[in-house]
């Protein structure tokens, strides 16, 4: 049979043929501008994102100030944090059942309780402690405000130090050329305190002045140096249980990903893939609601997510000995909801696009932000102005916001009524938009 | 005689500024089988996806089986079967469980399901194979089950489009015999396909489609009279023939045409009337030797053919 004109023979490296399979795949990802876009715009987005939102410190950190009394030195400390960029005093209480109400509602991340009778403590040359409690569930801010409100408060503390120093050093000082004064004057015994001598006025002054530096020399040597060194404490108390590990806090963020992702991506699959393969317009060709479809859809990505959470808490709790301290029930509670929105954003996309390969650039552009932005790794506190009303919008951040109050603080369904009221809503648009959106046409 | 199952009224179907189904108007009768040809991007997919509630109608009315189109969507559905061009069946599921899904969304009991698909699974032959997942069945078992599935409700009319398109030819004779089984039933069938033999083997009536509208329709016969005018008498010879002995069959009365290639004489005429005694005594005199003469009976193709133009569709 003759030979078919040009064709060459098969190579084992072709390069002309790599260059003709390079230019059809250029040609075919060029016509799919569904995947070009969020293939650009990815990268684009996380650099943002974790340029951003992560490379901060956090500032504007709220903070819940104890204190008792009015004295100078306590205002003093006061102005010190509000004067920081990194705290912003949101309340200035007079007892810390007040602060902890804050701090437990989530409005504020930090109380530092400074104690009575600081200034009298000082004078007596007895140690304070100043009282620090952090939410440890924000690691990244803990760790900012420890290490600044340490530093602060050392820095007073030293700053007193050296002032009772200088003080004691200048009590030494006078009180030796006084005494010497005092001699030369009388030249007698310094016998001060035998009062043998009738005298005047200006002995008399003398006399005192002596006694009051002596004094101080005497309180000085007798207080322990320790107290005069550091004469004030900085004391943290961990805000929630005593003893927790890391894993403890990192635990409701690794669920919040977790289920977020899985839900988002089954339902890819659950629609957009059976869009694909035609087996979705089997279930059109019947008559099943539409709304029969989504909840049924809907429904089994729930269940499998709650249960992945309960093997992942399983897992957590008896292989890591995680500790949770909330109700489990108001756990599933939080976590139903979540993952429905997770679920409901995921059909949203699936409703929207055409093809598989598009939900999963979607999907991607969109999930992967919202994980960064919801505060679930990163603290809200820490991102510029624009991406903290970004995530104030995000719903994600009130879900991992109540699941961080109920499995690391304890917390009861009161305290997280707010976070729920708007998961809650958002749920029900997203779910109104599905409905609305949900077309039988293929 | 039997009551319209399906009218359809001026339905209309624009995508954007093209118009897919251009105000077609037909009827189906109860237990026929109606045969839906046309060329590709005729508009046949679009209706059968409209009569399937799979897309609105932009303009126009339909009652099928006395519902609303328009109005009474999961009714139409209740009572249709489908039986989709691609398999539209979940691949991971086995034949049986995938229908027991179907008849789980057709709302029957579950002995109903379970004594239907049984009864289903071995009437298409896949009784066997009933617990094997579809996603590894051939193309024929595939089509079968899709089948297999669009029946599960039992429905009183059954859309099938292109269902032996890429079969062989035993999955193709199946599907047919199973077609004409379901019709004997009572079932009202609206069948899809580009095979005109197999068009003219199973239907009833066949409607024609172009460019959105309806062409032609009636039995084949009927069509072929219709468009098809004159007859074709065909002299296969062993020789080439002269051009004076074609100018004497052409001067033969009602010969209209006569075109010689290769060794097949085609003589077109306008009435029989002793064409053919009058070619074969004028071939036998001039000595050609003839191996076959017949009237060639014109073919559905060429109905389609004459209808639809021969120029390629995009």
């Amino acid at each position: 049979m003759a030979k078919p004109n040009n064709v060459t023979h098969e190579k084992l490296f072709d390069i002309k043929k790599i260059f003709g399979i390079i230019r059809k795949n250029y040609i075919v990802l060029s016509r799919d501008t569904s995947r070009i876009l969020p293939a650009l715009l990815f990268p684009i987005v996380i650099m943002l994102v974790l340029g951003y939102a992560t490379g901060n410190t956090p500032k504007h950190i709220p903070t819940a100030i104890v204190i008792h009394d009015e004295s100078p030195l306590s205002q003093s400390i006061v102005q010190a944090i509000s004067g920081s960029q990194y705290f912003t005093v949101k309340a200035e209480v007079s007892n810390v059942g007040q602060a902890r109400d804050l701090l437990d509602s989530g409005k504020v991340k930090v109380i530092v309780e400074v104690p009575p009778d600081l200034e009298k403590n000082l004078d007596n040359n007895i140690q304070s402690n100043i009282v620090v409690i952090v939410d440890e569930s924000d690691s990244s801010i803990a760790q900012t405000s420890r290490v600044i409100l340490q530093s602060t408060i050392n820095g007073i503390s030293a700053r007193l130090s050296r002032q009772k120093l200088q003080t004691y050093q200048y009590s030494v000082s006078s009180s030796g050329q006084k005494l010497n004064l005092y001699i030369n004057n009388f030249q007698c015994s310094p016998n001060i305190s035998s009062g043998i001598f009738p005298l005047n006025y200006q002995q008399k002054n003398y006399q005192e002045n002596v006694a009051s530096q002596l004094l101080n020399i005497q309180l000085f040597s007798e207080a322990n140096p320790q107290d005069i060194l550091q004469p004030i404490v900085y004391v943290e108390k961990p805000a929630y249980g005593i003893g927790k590990q890391p894993l403890d806090f990192v635990l409701p963020a690794l669920i919040a990903m977790t289920l977020f992702q899985g839900a988002v991506m089954g339902m890819g699959r659950a629609v957009a893939g059976e869009k694909r393969d035609g087996s979705l317009t089997r279930v059109f060709l019947t008559p099943t609601s539409n709304i029969t479809i989504i909840t049924g859809t809907l429904l089994f990505y729930i269940i499998f997510e709650m249960i992945r959470a309960s093997f992942l808490v399983l897992v957590s709790v008896i292989l890591f000995s995680v500790v949770i301290e909330g109700n489990f029930l108001l756990i599933a509670f939080i976590l139903l909801i979540y993952v429905s929105i997770a679920a409901s954003i995921g059909m949203l996309i699936s409703v929207i696009v055409k093809t598989e390969a598009q939900f999963q650039g979607i999907a991607l552009l969109i999930s992967l932000p919202v994980l960064f932005l919801s505060g679930v790794f990163f603290p809200v506190q820490a991102m510029p102005k624009l991406l903290q009303t970004i995530a104030q919008i995000i719903t994600v951040t009130y879900a991992a916001d109540a699941l961080r109050s109920i499995m690391v603080k304890g917390l009861g369904f009161n305290y997280i009524l707010f976070d729920v009221g708007i998961l809650l809503g958002f749920l029900v648009v997203l779910l109104t938009l599905v409905l609305i959106l949900f077309r039988r046409d293929i | 005689m039997a009551e319209n199952i399906i009218e359809i009224k001026n339905l209309v179907k624009r995508f954007g500024s093209f118009t897919a189904v251009d105000k077609m108007n037909l009827y189906v009768k109860e237990g026929e089988i109606l045969g839906f040809l046309g060329p590709n991007g005729a508009g046949k997919t679009t209706t059968i996806s409209m009569l399937t509630t799979l897309i609105n109608p932009t303009e126009g009315d339909a009652t099928i089986a006395g519902f609303d189109l328009r109005k009474e969507g999961a009714k139409v559905r209740s009572v249709i079967g489908v039986v989709p061009q691609s398999f539209s069946l979940f691949p991971e599921l086995t034949a049986q469980e995938n229908l027991e899904y179907i008849g789980r969304l057709y709302g029957l009991s579950k002995e109903k399901i379970k004594q239907q698909s049984e009864t289903i699974l071995k009437r298409v032959a896949l009784y066997e194979h009933r617990k094997r997942i579809a996603g590894v069945y051939s193309g024929g078992m595939k089509q079968r089950l899709s089948i297999a599935a669009s029946i599960m409700s039992n429905p009183k009319i059954l859309f099938m489009d292109e269902p032996t398109t890429g079969l062989d030819p035993q999955s193709r004779i199946a599907i047919r015999e199973l077609t004409k089984e379901l019709n004997k039933q009572g079932m009202t069938i609206i069948y899809t396909t580009h095979d005109m033999e197999e068009a003219e083997k199973i239907c009833d009536r066949i409607l024609i489609m172009d460019g959105g509208k309806v062409i032609g329709s009636g039995t084949s016969e009927e069509l072929k009279h219709k468009f098809i005018s004159g007859f074709l008498l065909e002299v296969k010879i062993n020789q080439k023939l002269s051009s004076d002995i074609i100018n004497q069959i052409r001067k033969i009365p009602h010969v209209t045409k006569v075109n010689c290639e290769k060794n097949v004489l085609n003589v077109y005429v306008d009435k029989k009337d002793e064409v053919f005694y009058k070619v074969s005594k004028l071939l036998h005199d001039k000595k050609v030797i003839m191996d076959e003469i017949q009237y060639k009976i014109p073919t559905l193709e060429e109905v389609f053919i004459q209808l639809t133009r021969k120029d390629l569709r995009d």
